[in-house]
């Protein structure tokens, strides 16, 4: 005979005590009833004994050891809960939801043998359910689906049953079932039940004992009919009870009561403060036309037009003082145009050779890729050089006023050597032209510099056969996978120097990727390592092992100035460097070391030493490192 | 009882049929790709692992299928298994079928570790451990702010907005980086990351991530008949006997796991978590004893499968975590629509 005894226990939520000093004890065999209104504190009870709350005060004992000192699998072995009828949120089927009731029974893991199987069956069968073993729990009735509760309750083999409104939700023949099969659970004497309910007249029919719980927290505890009284009902839920004397199928003669409406408010709303804040929000709509005005007003008048990479014709002022540089090709040619002065804002770069040519990079404000318009007001913008965005950068700038040139090539990837040189020299003559005077000489200087070093090489490789020329993979990074194709420096210059591209005729711009198989069926001679990443990333590469550039030492890093030789006008070195490193023979009386020296000279009047020059082809920094935080 | 057995045959019937699904798909993996292997030859070099045949075949074919193909195949299958059992468990745990595994913003940290290496210039390897670092931080931090914010009786709900909240505070972090980042460089590179590839798998990146991975998958495996219980809430779990704290901060921390792992070496691979433990109900019911196994057959295979397209389909590999999610995506409108007939 098991007991469950509460001792002055009190309860409630949070700060909030709901029910005090309860004491009475539950044995086996009982058919407990917790009686009350909505809100009055049967639940908070309920989850208080199931310990989902911690008791205010006092203590729950079970068989005369406080409950907090169980596991919760020793509990579940002695106590088993059987929640309203909800709907599970998976269709389990109604035997496995079952056999989920003996999980307190079982191994750590919880997985049901066969004797677990045989008593989630027995229960079913218990309860008159056996038949829907196989149905899914979800698809049957609200009765079944309580019953099918009960049975994974039962499954526990527990002592006692806590019951949370078994038959709230249920139609009136489900309610009865549910009720006789408990009833009839109780009296076989093995377990002890103790339920919650609404209805008095469930207590009336079936109860060994009522607690029942009147307004502002009064209990009264004892047999039913001394408890669910008249006076109860009246000052409790605010009713005319009408008793009525009724016989049972077992012979006892019980009085229930028809609750009859007293008129007037509904008992509810006594209690219930409803409190409505209408929250009004006001919305303030900003019109904000007319504040741009004509921002060309304010600035020197126009009175030229240039043609930009798009063929757009934009209107440029006369000088051009104050240039934003919101594209990353664009401050080199400024430099080599003697113009990087004129720079105010340039989005930020940090290729190696930068800061040690031009320090006075150092004056012009970086800026993140999306650049602040204001601020470009402010600064007095003459002419933005930026890469094509139609929908963004051009539509803004030409709101504000401001001359924007798209300073890369757009729309199409080059398909010759020709169409990519054509580019490469109308992108710096745009610069050029736009900053006028000494600059756009400059810029013809480069373009004869340019035709001069392509003749050179072309003239040394004539008569090199195509089955001759060494294949060539070059590593973007910051894997070993990602590469340049037609769309880059280093596709055409590399060509222009004699390599046989592996990439082909891919379009890959700026940064593309290619998969490891098409390296291996590639097989390049020869494999050059951009942007000063490690050679690590291919020589430690075990898959890279049997490529005949790593089988015969054959992975270069390539040199890297003022920006990246893979974009930019200082691009056109690493023509003479492939050509060089290729074929050494053809271009014995190629200087390297003096073509960059003569370059730098030139175009940045910026005089390398010799030691200088050396770094710089071998991939290195200024200060001999070939690492870029920036490049990863 | 008869009728029961057959019930329960056919389950393992259907997972034996997802094994066999499984098996054929990486047969087929060995032999797709862009540098043509015969079939035979394929079969003769994985077969000359386990018994000895005089190489007939040219070195680098070897190279292809075993320093190639073979990690990308054992990646793609351990993270897809991996990445679905976690949706699984996250789906049982938290009662819904629209929780993927990164729901506690596991991927958001893992990213913004990962783009924080990229952007500090870290070698590759710490590249890595930051975005499983991080992976893990964000959901501690997840964890630990709703076991602070009160013991509910339902804490689920605090744990998923607790992690929503960390998750959008690591995106944003993320967006900053990407922000500060150099344009040309460093912001491609970050989120070429993140779109997520198996690109450049190599036997140590399997190595890393073998052992969170396979810890994470064994430990939810054995937690499968718990997650039947769990999924009926934290407080019948409890009334059934389950240890409910300790058993949802063992499946947290094994999914987990799993993802960061997973984010650590192949980036960010969307939707599989989502869609694949959906199939695998479709396919075998609800209960977790066979819908963990399944979600892994299944995944494995969907994964592989995704990334064999993601390196034969075109000359450039195309990132992993768009074609799962562009493939994923139809699933997962479909799973939208007929979320309630399919789970009441």
């Amino acid at each position: 005979m098991a007991e469950l005894t509460l001792e002055n226990l009190s309860c409630g939520y949070g700060a909030r005590t709901v029910l005090k000093g309860l004491t009475f004890t539950v044995g086996s065999g009982d058919f407990f009833f917790l009686l009350g209104p909505n809100g009055a504190g049967k639940t908070t009870l309920l989850k208080t004994l199931l310990r989902f709350l911690k008791p205010k005060a006092g203590r729950i004992l079970l068989d005369g050891q406080d409950v907090s000192r169980y596991s919760a699998r020793q509990f579940a072995s002695r106590i088993a809960y059987v929640p309203q009828a909800h709907t599970p949120p998976f269709p389990y089927s109604v035997l496995d939801m079952v056999a989920m009731g003996r999980t307190s029974r079982q191994g750590f893991l919880g997985a049901p043998f066969r004797r677990d199987i045989a008593v989630a069956e027995e229960a079913l069968a218990t309860l008159s359910i056996a038949h829907l073993k196989n149905a899914a729990c979800t698809e049957i009735s609200g009765g079944e689906r309580q019953l099918a509760l009960i049975a994974r309750a039962l499954a526990q083999q527990p002592d006692f049953l806590i019951m949370d409104e078994p038959t709230s939700n249920l139609d009136f023949g489900n309610q009865i079932a549910v009720l006789g099969h408990a009833a009839r659970l109780a009296k076989e004497g093995r377990i002890g039940i103790v339920m919650t309910t609404h209805d008095p007249n469930h207590a009336l029919f079936h109860a060994s004992a009522v607690l029942a719980i009147g307004p502002e927290g009064r209990v009264s505890l004892g047999a039913p009919e001394q408890v669910v009284t008249e006076d109860y009902l009246r000052d409790t839920y605010g009713i005319n009870p009408h008793p009525v004397q009724t016989g049972l199928e077992d012979g006892r003669k019980v009085q229930v009561f028809l609750p009859i409406h007293k008129g007037g408010e509904c008992p509810g709303i006594r209690r219930t403060l409803a409190r409505c804040a209408a929250v009004v929000l006001s919305c303030l709509a900003i019109a904000s036309g007319g504040i741009m005005g004509d921002a060309r007003a304010s600035g020197a008048p126009a009175q030229r037009t240039i043609t930009d990479m798009t063929g757009r014709s934009v209107e440029l002022p006369a000088k051009v003082e104050r240039v934003a540089c919101l594209e990353v090709l664009c401050y080199q040619k400024l430099f080599m145009l003697g113009a990087a002065a004129r720079a105010v804002v340039m989005t930020k770069t940090s290729a190696p050779w930068m800061l040690l040519t031009n320090p006075g990079v150092r004056a012009i404000e970086m800026i993140p890729p999306e650049p602040d318009f204001e601020d470009l007001l402010l600064k007095h913008v003459d002419v933005a050089f930026f890469a094509y965005n139609a929908d963004r950068t051009l539509k803004k700038l030409e709101s504000l006023g401001i001359a924007g040139l798209v300073s890369q090539p757009v729309g199409r990837t080059p398909k010759t050597a020709e169409e990519f040189l054509d580019d490469a020299k109308r992108s710096v003559r745009l610069f050029g032209e736009a900053l006028g005077g000494e600059a756009e000489q400059r810029s013809e200087d480069w373009r004869r510099d340019l035709d001069r070093r392509v003749a050179f090489v072309s003239e040394r490789l004539a008569g090199l056969p195509a089955e001759r020329r060494l294949k060539v993979y070059y590593v973007r990074g910051p894997s070993a996978l990602n590469t340049q194709g037609t769309g880059s420096n280093t596709f055409w210059y590399s060509r222009l120097g004699g390599a046989n591209m592996v990439i082909e005729n891919q379009p890959l711009a700026g940064r593309g990727s290619v998969s490891m198989e098409d390296l291996v069926r590639w097989n390049p001679d020869v494999v050059l390592v951009g942007r000063q990443y490690p050679l690590d990333l291919v020589l430690k590469d075990e898959r890279w092992a049997g490529i005949a550039a790593v089988k015969n030492g054959r992975v270069h890093p390539t040199p890297e100035g003022v920006f990246y030789w893979d974009g930019g006008p200082e691009g056109v070195l690493l023509m003479e460097f492939v050509a060089k490193l290729l074929y050494p023979d053809r271009f014995a009386g190629l200087d390297l070391t003096a073509e960059v020296q003569d370059y730098y000279a030139r175009f940045y009047s910026y005089r390398l030493s010799g030691e200088q020059a050396a770094l710089l082809l071998q991939g290195r920094s200024p200060d001999g490192s070939r690492f870029n935080p920036m490049n990863n | 009882m008869a009728h029961e057995i057959s019930a329960r045959s056919r389950l393992r019937l259907s997972l034996l049929a997802l094994a066999v699904l499984l098996a054929c798909v990486i047969l087929a993996s060995f032999l797709i790709g862009r540098y043509p292997v015969p079939p035979h030859v394929a079969l003769a070099v994985m077969a000359s692992k386990l018994v000895h045949i005089d190489p007939f075949w040219r070195p680098e074919l070897e190279a292809v299928i075993l320093k190639i193909r073979l990690p990308r195949i054992v990646a793609a299958a351990g993270i897809g298994a991996a990445l679905s059992v976690s949706g699984a468990a996250y789906q049982g745990m938290f009662r819904n079928p629209l929780v993927s595994p990164d729901i506690l913003g596991v991927s958001a940290g893992a990213g913004f570790g990962a783009a924080l290496g990229i952007l500090l210039g870290w070698p590759a390897a710490s590249i890595q451990t930051a975005a499983f670092g991080f992976g893990l931080l964000a959901v501690a931090a997840a964890y630990l702010i709703a076991s602070w914010g009160g013991e509910g009786e339902d804490s689920t709900l605090a744990i998923v907005l607790a992690g929503v909240v960390t998750g959008s505070v690591f995106t944003s972090l993320i967006s900053l980086l990407k922000f500060a980042a150099d344009p040309t460089n460093v912001l491609p590179a970050i989120t070429f990351w993140l779109m997520g590839s198996l690109a450049s798998v190599s036997a140590r990146d399997l190595y890393f991530a073998a052992w969170p991975i396979c810890v994470g998958m064994a430990t939810l495996f054995l937690f499968r008949w718990k997650l039947n219980v769990l999924s009926f809430g934290g407080e019948e779990a409890r009334a059934l006997g389950v240890n409910v704290q300790q058993t949802r901060l063992t499946i947290i921390a094994s999914a987990t796991l799993i993802t960061a792992a997973g984010v650590a070496i192949a980036g960010i691979i969307g939707l599989i978590g989502l869609v694949v433990p959906y199939l695998a109900r479709l396919l075998v019911g609800p209960n977790h004893a066979f819908v963990l196994p399944a979600s892994m057959l299944l995944g494995a295979a969907y994964l592989l499968a995704a990334d064999d397209l993601a390196r034969s389909l075109l000359a450039a590999e195309i990132p992993l975590g768009i074609l799962t999610s562009l493939t994923g995506a139809p699933f997962f409108l479909y799973l939208l629509l007929n979320t309630r007939k399919a789970w009441r």
